[in-house]
């Protein structure tokens, strides 16, 4: 595995990343407003599926509705995240607080799926102006969890290694 | 102007406080933790606000059902970002009153909350679904998205001046 980031960091683009000095910044820059947008959005469908905010708007056709811009950005903030990833794969493969982020993002889309293959299927009985059962509830909660840990280690990246 | 800032800073690192958000390790990656939260939740409403009037998404509700949910929740986000960004300029009232960087971010900044007025304004009286936005409120969306996007990255900038 180790070879397999060294060769990542020498090649042309972690090269790149590491030497320019505007490349990190820059792409640091896009990847912040990447995953603001994210959890931003995602928010907004947790705290209706939460119960306590939106109630009046239907759980499906707002995650239909707002989930295309929500992936535009998640797959915005995994290519600038590769990138920021290639300055210094090594060592940001070492790094405790990147493997948690990764692990954490993992955790969301395994809750996603299981929201969305399991407890999804009784939705026409509260979709609408309805309460959420505990099952959604614990979907929307958790996810909001896991982004701010997601968000936090994150940061936390950036305090346990230096960027270049 | 300038000598002002200067001398607030200088005051800053005399304080108690400063002392403790820099010598106290979590405290920074944590207040920049909440302020990163707080922006997501400002820039991301900004952005289901603006895909709503340029009828790109949420158009089962009304541009005024849209600012009933999401203004208050903006409204708190910028305080929480006023309070968590104050803390952060207390630890380094050097790099961030004196820089021009921050010094842009902040003009930036009063440009986002002079559009937002409007635009809310605006939305609250779009109350039908089917409400067409006028042009100028459109536009009004997009510039807010458009500074929201240069003020974080000034904001990500400062990290590096």
């Amino acid at each position: 595995m180790n070879e397999l980031f060294e060769a990542i960091g020498s090649s042309a683009i972690g090269d790149f990343m590491a030497v320019n000095p505007y490349a990190f910044p820059a792409v640091e820059t896009l990847h912040v407003i990447a995953i603001t947008a994210v959890f931003g959005v995602i928010m907004i469908v947790d705290l209706r599926l939460l119960g306590l905010a939106g109630m009046s708007y239907a759980v499906t056709r707002m995650s239909r509705s707002l989930l295309p811009a929500t992936w535009i950005a998640f797959l915005m903030a995994v290519v600038t995240g590769s990138l920021l990833f290639t300055s210094q794969p090594v060592t940001y493969a070492g790094n405790f607080s990147f493997r948690m982020k990764l692990l954490l993002i993992a955790a969301a889309g395994l809750n996603m799926l299981i929201f969305h293959f399991v407890t999804m299927r009784g939705i026409a009985a509260w979709d609408k102006d309805a309460p959420v059962p505990t099952a959604g509830r614990i979907a929307g909660g958790l996810s909001l969890l896991i982004w701010v840990c997601v968000v936090a280690f994150g940061r936390w990246i950036g305090f346990t290694m230096s960027p270049f | 102007m300038i000598e002002w800032l200067e001398g607030l800073s200088a005051w800053i690192e005399t304080t108690r406080l400063h002392q403790t958000v820099q010598t106290v390790e979590w405290v920074v990656p944590t207040v920049q933790t909440v302020h990163l939260l707080a922006i997501a939740a400002v820039f991301g409403s900004s952005l289901v606000l603006a895909l709503r009037m340029l009828r790109l998404a949420g158009t089962d509700w009304s541009p005024a059902q849209w600012q009933r949910r999401l203004g208050g929740w903006i409204g708190l986000g910028l305080v929480v970002l006023l309070l968590s960004g104050s803390l952060l300029i207390v630890g380094e009232p050097g790099r961030s009153l004196l820089n021009f960087t921050f010094q842009l971010k902040m003009g930036l900044l009063i440009g986002a909350i002079i559009v937002l007025m409007p635009l809310a304004g605006g939305m609250k009286r779009l109350d039908r679904p089917d409400a067409r936005a006028a042009m100028s409120l459109r536009l009004l969306a997009v510039l807010l998205i458009l500074l929201w996007l240069a003020i974080i990255a000034c904001g990500r900038w400062i990290a590096y001046s």
